[in-house]
């Protein structure tokens, strides 16, 4: 009995290590690669160098679209977590009759394929006269994603607070502004930073969006990757992806550090 | 000391009628009840009161002032509810300085109130604990500091005990009552418990279906019940039918097919008419067959429940009646027994009216 639960748990432990090695090996693959000193992307590495740090850092093409890939997250970020809270506060308090088509209307760039959001934004551009000139297109496309993720995971905090606790700040004298900001706001505080964390993971390696949507002359820094990987192939591209990994990797640990993530729950 | 009015009240949702026309009358320092099963409409008026409903029609009145249009956090209430509400992100001491801080007291006051209301809830000493930290019998009691804190016109309980184990509820009600009897606050308080009502209240409204059926004292509402709901949701009671032949003083003669009952009532009756009369099951007497006065029955099923007895009777015309009597007195199953009957005990029930 004792034994079979013993290697029951062993096969358990074993197919979890082997889902990990399957998802993480590549990405050992490649942050191993751009440490390669040799010419071509190889694993494994002909010896250890920061070459190809220096060849990305110190490209032109490569630091343009890190800065813009980096603006677009940040506005993304912050225009997503604005919307996407309000649309969630609207949803679970107010919404009347149109609930659930408003639900399926935020969530709709999360539930089409994400090519097709791209195409009709596209278009829709096009209609209007916006055109891809500028990057204000992307940066809306960015947004447009994004607000799915802080919406789930806002209501989702909503539903765990019960209005009764927002009725009781109001029968104490606190008007609706007051309530929101010392009630309200403080208690979903977890769902909006997870979501605004989502949103900027999502928008930093878009790849579908940015396709369409970017700017003509601009691009972001996970098509510059690609645009570069049709051309050559060496390891430049394995550091890009590295320094892009860290990025988001520094994300969770920054917002870990300023406001925890597992910020106490009740 | 607020004296709270409501008139002519109504509440639909969509095409729900909440609230079919309430209209009440709480004296400063009263605390009525609002009982009825769920879905009643009690919570409603409650919340009517309070301003988280706006009422489609009626206006609630503070001290003859109108408030129906006023927010919540303009009428100056005090709210319990169910669940506590209480803000889980603040200490003991921030919870009950919101509503103190909302009203820009000053903070020499706000420790002297904070300090007087957590002694008269019993929580000294607790200040800094969180929610959580705290069983559910004093997070209530933080909740009814809350609430008292900020002296407010009206108290306001959805439920308060209804999250609380049996023996605790117990001793939260006589904490509770004491407590409002103290402060003298004009309370409103919302059970679907009858015993809760009864221990608590100067005065009972009960509701079915939005519509208040009896307002009165505890004696009045369980002896002289308004219409058979109200009768049937307080106690136990045995109903049965008969035509009215006329009347013998202040009662009623309700001639039934197992003999005829003298009935108090609340409400006029003409002869002639059929009428449905209530007897509580232990204002019942029986004694063995033949004594005068009496109904003839048999017994059918004896149950002994430890302080009486529980017996039922089957009538002469085959309706069965619950009697109560004392553990001691035995009669067997089987036994022919007289069932009998003081005058007035038994009560016409009538209709409710909207």
């Amino acid at each position: 009995m004792n034994d079979r639960v013993t290697s029951g748990r062993l096969a358990l432990g074993c197919a979890i290590a082997l889902v990990y090695i399957f998802l993480l090996l590549p990405i050992v693959i490649v942050v191993a690669a751009s440490f390669n000193a040799g010419q071509g992307l190889k694993f494994p590495p002909d010896g250890f160098s920061l070459r190809w740090y220096v060849a990305f850092f110190t490209s032109e093409p490569f630091m343009d679209s890190l800065r813009l890939s980096l603006a677009v997250a940040v506005v993304a970020t912050v225009a997503s977590g604005v919307i996407g809270t309000t649309a969630a506060l609207y949803y679970v308090r107010h919404a009347g009759r149109w609930r659930e088509v408003f639900r399926i209307y935020v969530l709709a760039p999360l539930l089409l394929p994400e090519i097709l959001t791209a195409i009709a934004l596209l278009f829709f551009y096009y209609q209007i006269g916006l055109g891809t000139r500028t990057v204000v297109g992307l940066y809306i496309g960015h947004i447009v994603v994004c607000i799915p993720f802080v919406f789930l995971q806002v209501t989702a905090a909503l539903y765990n607070l019960p209005p009764s606790t927002e009725e009781a700040a109001r029968s104490l004298g606190a008007a609706p502004g007051v309530v929101f900001r010392r009630i309200t706001l403080p208690l979903i505080k977890p769902g909006v930073i997870n979501g605004a964390l989502f949103a900027f993971i999502i928008s930093f390696d878009n790849v579908s969006i940015s396709l369409l949507l970017k700017g003509i002359g601009t691009t972001t820094l996970p098509m510059q990757v690609f645009d570069y990987l049709r051309w050559g192939f060496d390891p430049t591209t394995a550091a890009a992806s590295t320094v892009s990994i860290l990025m988001t990797l520094g994300a969770v640990v920054l917002v870990d550090r300023l406001v925890g993530l597992r910020t106490v729950r009740f | 000391m607020t004296r709270l009015s409501i008139e002519r009240l109504e509440k639909r949702f969509d095409k729900v009628a909440a609230i079919r026309g309430v209209d009440l009358e709480v004296e400063e320092g009263e605390l009525v009840s609002l009982l009825g099963p769920s879905g009643c409409g009690k919570t409603t008026t409650l919340r009517c009161v309070a301003g988280f409903e706006a009422p489609t029609a009626g206006e609630i009145r503070f001290d003859g002032e109108p408030v129906t249009r006023l927010p919540p956090e303009k009428r100056d209430i005090g709210m319990v509810f169910q669940n506590y509400a209480l803000f889980p992100h603040m200490s003991v001491r921030e919870n009950l300085a919101f509503g103190l801080e909302m009203r820009k007291v000053s903070p020499n006051d706000v420790a002297t109130r904070l300090a007087d209301v957590m002694s008269m809830v019993q929580l000294s000493g607790y200040d800094e604990r969180f929610p959580r930290q705290l069983s559910g019998g004093q997070q209530q009691r933080v909740a009814l500091a809350r609430a008292l804190v900020v002296e407010p016109r009206l108290l306001l309980l959805d439920e308060p005990l209804a999250n609380l184990d049996a023996k605790l509820r117990d001793e939260m009600r006589f904490f509770i009552r004491s407590l409002q009897r103290r402060v003298g606050i004009t309370t409103l308080y919302v059970t679907h418990d009858q015993a809760e009502a009864m221990v608590m209240s100067d005065r009972i409204v009960v509701m079915f279906d939005g519509l208040i059926h009896q307002v009165g004292d505890a004696r009045t509402i369980y002896d002289h019940p308004a219409t058979r709901q109200v009768a049937s949701f307080i106690g136990s009671s045995n109903f049965f039918t008969g035509t009215v032949t006329g009347r013998d003083g202040a009662l009623i003669r309700l001639d039934t097919s197992f003999g005829t009952v003298a009935c108090g009532s609340g409400h006029e009756v003409t002869t002639g008419e059929t009428a449905t009369a209530m007897v509580r099951p232990e204002t019942l007497e029986l004694s063995p067959a033949g004594a005068e006065g009496g109904f003839s029955g048999t017994v059918g099923e004896r149950h002994f429940l430890g302080n009486l007895t529980d017996y039922r009777v089957t009538m002469a015309d085959g309706s069965v009646l619950q009697v109560q009597g004392s553990a001691n007195a035995a009669f067997a199953p089987g036994e022919v027994v007289s069932v009998s009957l003081p005058a007035g005990r038994a009560w016409l029930v009538g209709e409710a009216s909207a």
